[in-house]
């Protein structure tokens, strides 16, 4: 269980969180969704301990960051580090000792090659497997379906499904809204920083036909010549 | 076009200045008095001077025949204006080095830098298809990064150390592996993303100590067997072995503990300073440390 009280974040003037506040339960899925600079990134380095904030962030398992797998947007790799080596570098850091890598490599990672020379599907894939590989009770999937291909996607949405069933919590933030309705119990809305509404399972259709009534409403037909 | 490139290189090293937090006029001043120190230094021994001249000289050419750079200028330029840029970074880089040979009529070693410059202005060093195994896969990451860019000195410094060898010249050796241990200290000035450090479950004093152990560990396993070689060879000389090797113990450390001291910057001038003096006079380690490790514990709080 994750706790958010009263969180706020500002960078200089520029107010990014209002008091969110929010309780994650165990072995449910909450997907974040909002516009592009609505907080969701920076509610995530909050809860992470990246960014530091007002409020109080309180977890059953202390401290938290131990115990919470990070998937960022962009994951970032050092040069002249392979893929195999970014996973033990990862998994060390937590204590893990990791056997058989090769076996365990379910996206078919070209491990041995660098892993700044990835695509972009293929570095997210990579930072995924070795967030997995952490083992961790609470993981935060920061935009983790973005850029990867059909395949990757069927498996990582049956890896969020299992880690739900395995009791882990998982926030993920997606622009993709079908890979949210297939995983999460709960949707929260997040709107300049605040959390304007939350949905739950039995509303996702609902909310998917207001959602896309309001966008299109709102901005297609300008397009429209 | 080459002028304008010129202008940008200029601009990027006045930035570089700018960072150091000190004067624009000031850096360069304090940067070529380093580097007279250093020269100075080096020619109190020419020939061994003169090769490591020659060796961090060539270490800076191979660095700039890298092939994503190379790639990025030849679809900039055109191929004359390509191989101009070439040329002249790799004389602007060469010519403090050429004229203080020259000064010091060390002709061939002038000549052999200023042969290396034009050659490798032709050369582009294609990284490996997958990449350089190395034995540290499992204990990422300074290390196994620092090795890859550097195999080649390495390489030459081990070829030259077997000369030494050959030559039963034991300042050679001695030299030799100096280097290496130079060379395994400089990959602890690159600061690593925040988020690989978050991700550590460590305690500050814990996750120090796993570094300098594994610093060590992988710096040993270059220059133990080159010292205890030497140790064989030159028995009566066990001394200066264990001489080089108390410096390997505690320069490591040391330069580990910098690094976490600047975090989350790269180490600056007052970091490079402390560490030159504590190579030139190793002892001054002992006084050192524990004030700079108490330092690098409070800052690793921050991130840990």
């Amino acid at each position: 269980m994750i706790e958010l009280i009263h969180i706020s974040k500002s960078f200089g003037q520029h107010q990014v969180l209002h008091e969110v506040t929010f309780t994650f339960e165990d072995g449910k899925v909450y997907g974040i969704v909002g516009e592009n600079g609505a907080g969701k990134t920076t509610l995530f380095r909050c809860i992470a301990g990246l960014e530091t904030a007002s409020g109080k962030i309180s977890a059953n398992l202390q401290p938290l960051k131990n115990h919470l797998g990070y998937l960022t947007s962009d994951p970032y790799f050092l040069s002249k580090l392979t893929g195999e080596e970014y996973i033990y570098l990862l998994t060390d850091a937590r204590g893990k000792s990791i056997q058989h890598l090769s076996e365990r490599n379910i996206f078919e990672l070209p491990l041995k090659e660098y892993a700044n020379s990835y695509s972009t599907g293929m570095k997210k894939k990579l930072a995924l497997t070795a967030t997995l590989l952490q083992d961790n009770s609470f993981y935060i999937l920061d935009e983790p379906f973005n850029g990867i291909d059909l395949q990757s996607s069927i498996i990582l949405t049956e890896i969020i499904l299992r880690l739900k069933a395995m009791g882990k919590t998982i926030l993920i933030s997606s622009h993709i809204f079908s890979t949210l309705k297939d995983t999460c119990d709960e949707i929260l809305v997040l709107e300049e920083g605040r959390i304007s509404k939350t949905v739950k399972k039995e509303q996702f259709g609902d909310f998917e036909e207001e959602m896309k009534e309001k966008i299109l409403k709102k901005d297609i037909d300008k397009l429209w010549l | 076009m080459i002028n304008n490139y010129l202008k940008l290189q200029y601009k990027l090293l006045t930035r570089h200045f700018t960072a150091t937090g000190l004067p624009l006029v000031i850096a360069p001043i304090l940067l070529l008095g380093a580097c007279y120190l250093v020269y100075y230094l080096l020619l109190q021994y020419p020939v061994f001077g003169s090769y490591a001249i020659l060796l961090g000289n060539f270490q800076l050419l191979f660095l700039l025949t890298e092939k994503n750079r190379n790639d990025f200028l030849k679809n900039t330029f055109n191929k004359k204006d390509f191989y101009t840029i070439r040329l002249l970074e790799n004389v602007l880089v060469t010519l403090l080095s050429i004229a203080l040979l020259l000064s010091q009529s060390l002709w061939l070693y002038a000549f052999i830098l200023g042969l290396l410059a034009v050659v490798f202005a032709f050369l582009t060093f294609k990284a490996f298809g997958k990449s350089i195994p190395t034995p540290f896969a499992k204990k990422p990451f300074e290390f196994i990064i620092g090795f890859r860019r550097s195999y080649l000195l390495i390489i030459v410094l081990y070829l030259l150390a077997a000369i030494g060898f050959y030559a039963t010249n034991s300042n050679l050796v001695l030299f030799c592996v100096s280097g290496i241990a130079l060379t395994c200290i400089l990959y602890y000035q690159l600061p690593e993303p925040v988020f690989y450090l978050w991700n550590s479950r460590e305690t500050p004093a814990g996750f120090l100590l796993r570094k300098f152990r594994r610093g060590l560990l992988q710096c040993l396993l270059f220059v133990l067997p080159l010292l205890l070689t030497y140790a064989f060879i030159y028995s009566s000389e066990w001394f200066n072995a264990l001489i080089v090797l108390g410096g390997i113990l505690f320069l490591i450390p040391f330069a580990i503990t910098l690094k976490y001291v600047a975090y989350p910057r790269e180490i600056n001038f007052p970091e490079v300073s402390v560490l030159i003096l504590c190579f030139s006079f190793y002892p001054l380690i002992v006084a050192l440390l524990p004030f700079y490790y108490l330092k690098a514990l409070k800052n690793l709080k921050n991130y840990l």
